[in-house]
């Protein structure tokens, strides 16, 4: 009753495909094996191999089970297209009887909702999942009349069906000419053909502008030679879940303005087109992306991807030129940062965004974020491409003065310098007590307290001083104020200090 | 003709309002100017419905039959010059020049009175206009100065200008993770007692729960107000949706009110809602009627922080709405009833009912809530609601016990009594929810 390449459902919603149907040593020649490769590989337990014998091979490894053809897993109930609806839509309305306690469930215009749905001429939408749908029936006489009054159908939802040829797509769709909105997500296809009238002429759905194909492991290839051509006016395209690792095609559809490929394995931003980018739950590391401007796209999602530079963050305003409304949580870099750091970076370094994680960002908020940014970096805590665009365009709209930023970058390298400064401390006798770099900000008190541990010296026993220029000539300094700090005192790098011994 | 005049009153309010008027407005194919979108000749869902929320001008412009009343002008302005601006009649915009400063005295005694008579006048004006009005639908907040204050103040004044006409209310409940003032418990609780008999079935909001769904549901890592009032506005609508579209599937909400509402005092029905995704997950999770219909009776759909396992239900309403097949929906409430997670208590003359709205949900555009085909919102009066009163009344007592920030109040000429009467008030509250609760085990269950 399986053939190979049918699909199959468990009593528990499971999905797979069959890949075997046959005789298995370990059951005898009585009982007929059926070999699936499950749609969520971890109900699998092998790869199509038994004893050492490999019966089928699976996509995924270890995605593989062999049921006995009798299994009670197997979801039996198996439906045309025509047996779903009228299971569906074709009944008379019965009064439910459910009680809670002693109360009866009492429902209000379900009555009229089921006259008015029996009467397919008028159903506008027909909505099918999850029926165990195999293909499109209505061979008899009766069943062909039902498909011939669904000429008013726009929305048709077939998600999560056996479907496993495109042949009983066209065969369902033929009838449906108005139709906008096709749901087939979790479908399998692995016959492909060509829309067509059921006479080889070829049949396109001009009116179509929603394509769900989330779930269906279609081949990019699949999708462009037989099924785009079908549609040639969609605005809407979801290709979630279906196992892409690259983008190698061109979708050529004008009218297209939503693009779902999450959920995928992409590790570069696809070079698609469109308003709406969905790019959340793949790898996307951005870095090696191919810069091709993507003009059009206003809004885009990036969760959940691998990002984890700011470089690569920084790209995106020139990679997305028009971009408005940006999702970016969940990648790596944002692990360890507070949400409002993140979102002050991200408003700050793309720019033009109005939203950003979902969250409105006002004009105040990105004066803020933007201004903060700027006196971040210029002070070196962040780092960021002074010569990328978008710096200029900070700098300008901000009327920051170029110069502190150029004069900045330049102490950039020896920024430490600003902090730390090396000190050279001596016994009055030249030889060299402590050679060390010490915070600007550390008070003569806490230099001595390091000298004290150092030398075994009591802090009161200590004098320090020293000479303007280390110019021995001039007069010692003694470093007596114990509250001032090194900087207090000018020192250069290299200062020499002494140290002896208060005899006081 | 049955008419329903929305009022919103304060900053939560009328910033819900705002949310929920312009979905309302693509629900019915309304332009942001008030005139039909292009291509509609009438607007969508039925006239006779749609003109219980619009009326219709001379000129073929529709106005919604709303009013926004705020103390201080701020909001108000932002409404006068927001994209919804030639939306509303400027009549219909009311706003004081002094806030309410996060105080209930203020809005119900000293400055909200001042505004009342000019209100009161706009909604005499409002529903004059209407052939036979329904009653209104009131959205504030429980811990602003304005929202509760003016709020009750107008609820108790619309009980006696017009008796008997009901009164809905969507209340937003304080939260700590979006709270704006320390005095939040002290307005809930008055506002609370002082409505308590003048409103007829009260919606509460709990603007954590909101807050949680979107972080977890919508995955927004920092919510903004906008998002929890979108959020909140697509609840709304799905409970008005019943009056706003018309037809014979379109079930009035009033059969449903009548259900919930055993007691005149127990009318905190709680709200949850299903589906909501973020829109990367749309296409991943499957929203059949059955799918739905498990989630609502989750926490996590639900508008009250609450644990229903701990509460009984007394009665229950599932209003579907959208594309959904009646088969589909018997077949969901056979697996509820297996699953055994509602327990409807016997003694309470209410009971389960269910009830469809052709008219599918709307996403407002750059909504992070994921279009929907069906959803559904339940409808329960439970008695695990009034969890939310306990913890509000132990914020209370823990500030009141110190009579911190008390002379705020008294300062407004507010006596300190009322504290006290208010406080009592509430705790009568909770005991009738222990006491509605534990009846059930009185006669069937008693052994000798």
């Amino acid at each position: 009753m399986y053939s190979v390449n049918d699909r199959i459902c468990t009593t528990e919603n499971n999905y797979g495909t069959v890949r075997y149907v046959g005789p298995l040593p370990v059951w005898g020649s009585e009982v007929i094996a059926i070999g699936v490769e499950w749609d969520d590989p971890s109900l699998g337990k092998h790869s199509g191999t038994l004893e050492g014998v490999r019966y089928f091979e699976t996509s995924v490894s270890n995605s593989g089970t062999f049921l006995k053809s009798t299994s009670k897993k197997i979801c039996r109930e198996r439906n045309t297209f025509v047996e779903a609806l009228i299971g569906s839509y074709g009944h008379a309305y019965h009064q439910l009887s459910v009680t809670f306690g002693s109360k009866k469930v009492e429902d209000y215009g379900f009555k009229e909702l089921s006259s008015t749905q029996q009467q397919y001429a008028t159903l506008r939408s027909v909505s099918l999942d999850k029926k165990n749908i195999t293909g499109c029936g209505g061979d008899n006489h009766d069943g062909s009349d039902i498909l011939g009054l669904l000429a008013s159908v726009i929305s048709l939802d077939l998600s999560y069906n056996l479907l496993s040829s495109t042949k009983e797509l066209w065969d369902i769709l033929r009838h449906m000419p108005l139709v906008e909105e096709v749901n087939l997500n979790g479908n399998r296809f692995t016959v492909f053909s060509r829309s067509d009238s059921g006479d080889g002429k070829s049949v396109a759905y001009p009116r179509t502008k929603s394509l769900k194909l989330a779930g269906t492991h279609i081949s990019l290839d699949e999708l462009r030679s037989y099924i785009l051509p079908a549609f040639p006016n969609l605005e809407e395209l979801v290709l979630a879940g279906n196992g892409y690792s690259e983008w190698d095609i061109v979708v050529d559809v004008k009218s297209l303005r939503h693009v779902d490929v999450s959920f995928n394995s992409l590790s570069v931003i696809p070079s698609i087109d469109v308003e709406c980018l969905n790019l959340a739950n793949n790898r996307i590391r951005i870095k090696g992306s191919p810069l091709v401007l993507s003009p059009r796209c206003t809004q885009v999602d990036l969760r959940y991807n691998d990002i984890s530079h700011w470089e690569d963050v920084d790209v995106l305003g020139d990679r997305f030129p028009s971009l408005k409304r940006l999702r970016i949580n969940g990648n790596p870099l944002f692990d360890d940062i507070l949400v409002e750091d993140m979102t002050l970076n991200v408003v700050a370094r793309v720019g033009g965004l109005l939203s950003v994680n979902g969250s409105i960002v006002d004009a105040e908020e990105t004066l803020n974020a933007e201004l903060f940014f700027v006196s971040k970096v210029i002070n070196g805590d962040y780092c960021f491409n002074r010569a990328s665009k978008r710096w200029t365009q900070l700098i300008e709209k901000h009327g920051i003065k170029q110069e502190s930023s150029s004069s900045s970058s330049s102490t950039t390298p020896t920024h430490h310098s600003c902090i730390t400064i090396g000190l050279n401390i001596k016994h009055t006798d030249g030889t060299i007590a402590l050679e060390r770099k010490m915070l600007k900000s550390h008070t003569i008190l806490r230099v001595k307290g390091i000298l004290s541990e150092k030398l075994s010296m009591s802090l009161l026993d200590m004098i320090l001083f020293y000479y303007i220029d280390d110019d021995e000539s001039s007069t010692r300094r003694v470093l007596d104020d114990n509250f001032a700090t090194v900087d207090n005192y000018g020192f250069k790098e290299g200062q020499t200090i002494y140290v002896a011994i208060n005899h006081n | 003709m049955r008419e329903v005049i929305s009022i919103n009153v304060g900053q939560a309010g009328c910033q819900i309002g705002n949310a929920c008027w312009e979905l309302y407005s693509q629900e019915h194919g309304i332009r942001p100017d008030g005139y039909l979108q292009d291509g509609l000749d009438r607007p969508k869902g039925g006239e006779e419905g749609f003109l219980t929320f619009f009326s219709e001008t001379g000129s073929g412009k529709y106005v919604p039959r709303a009013l926004y009343v705020d103390l201080e002008p701020n909001v108000i302005d932002e409404v006068r010059t927001g994209v919804y601006k030639d939306l509303f009649h400027p009549e219909q915009l009311i706003a004081g020049k002094e806030d309410a400063a996060n105080n209930y005295a203020r809005g119900h005694y000293t400055v909200g009175r001042e505004i009342l008579d000019d209100v009161l006048d706009r909604v005499r004006r409002m529903s004059d206009q209407c052939d036979g009005l329904q009653g209104f639908l009131f959205t504030h907040s429980l811990g602003g100065g304005t929202g509760s204050g003016l709020g009750s103040l107008l609820l108790e004044q619309l009980s006696v200008d017009y008796g008997k006409k009901s009164k809905l209310e969507f209340a937003v409940y304080p939260a700590p993770q979006v709270s704006t003032s320390v005095v939040e418990p002290y307005n809930t609780v008055l506002t609370t007692h002082t409505t308590l008999e003048h409103a007829d079935c009260t919606f509460m909001v709990d603007n954590e729960a909101i807050y949680d769904m979107c972080r977890k549901n919508l995955d927004i890592p920092r919510p903004h107000f906008k998002s929890l009032n979108n959020l909140i506005a697509q609840v709304v609508s799905s409970v008005t949706a019943s009056l706003r579209f018309d037809g014979s599937l379109n079930v009035d909400l009033n059969e449903f009110q009548t259900n919930l509402v055993p007691y005149p005092r127990i009318h905190f029905p709680l709200v949850s809602y299903a589906p909501v995704f973020s829109n990367n997950r749309a296409n991943h999770e499957s929203n059949s009627v059955s799918e739905i219909t498990a989630s609502c009776f989750e926490a996590g759909n639900q508008m009250v922080k609450c644990d229903p396992r701990q509460g009984k239900y007394m009665a229950t309403c599932l209003l579907y709405r959208g594309d959904v097949v009646t088969r589909d929906v018997q077949n969901a409430v056979a697996q509820i009833k297996a699953k055994k997670t509602v327990q409807l208590v016997d003694w309470c003359p209410t009971g389960f009912k269910i009830g469809i709205c052709y008219q599918p949900p709307t996403a407002i555009a750059g909504s992070d809530l994921a279009a929907a085909k069906r959803a559904v919102c339940m409808l329960s009066n439970t008695t695990a609601i009034a969890e939310a009163w306990r913890r509000i009344d132990k914020k209370f007592d823990l500030m009141y016990s110190k009579r911190a920030f008390v002379h705020w109040y008294v300062g407004e000429g507010m006596e300190e009594g009322e504290f006290t009467e208010a406080r009592e008030d509430l705790a009568a509250l909770e005991r009738d929810y222990i006491e509605v609760g534990t009846d059930s085990y009185a006669d069937e269950e008693e052994e000798y």
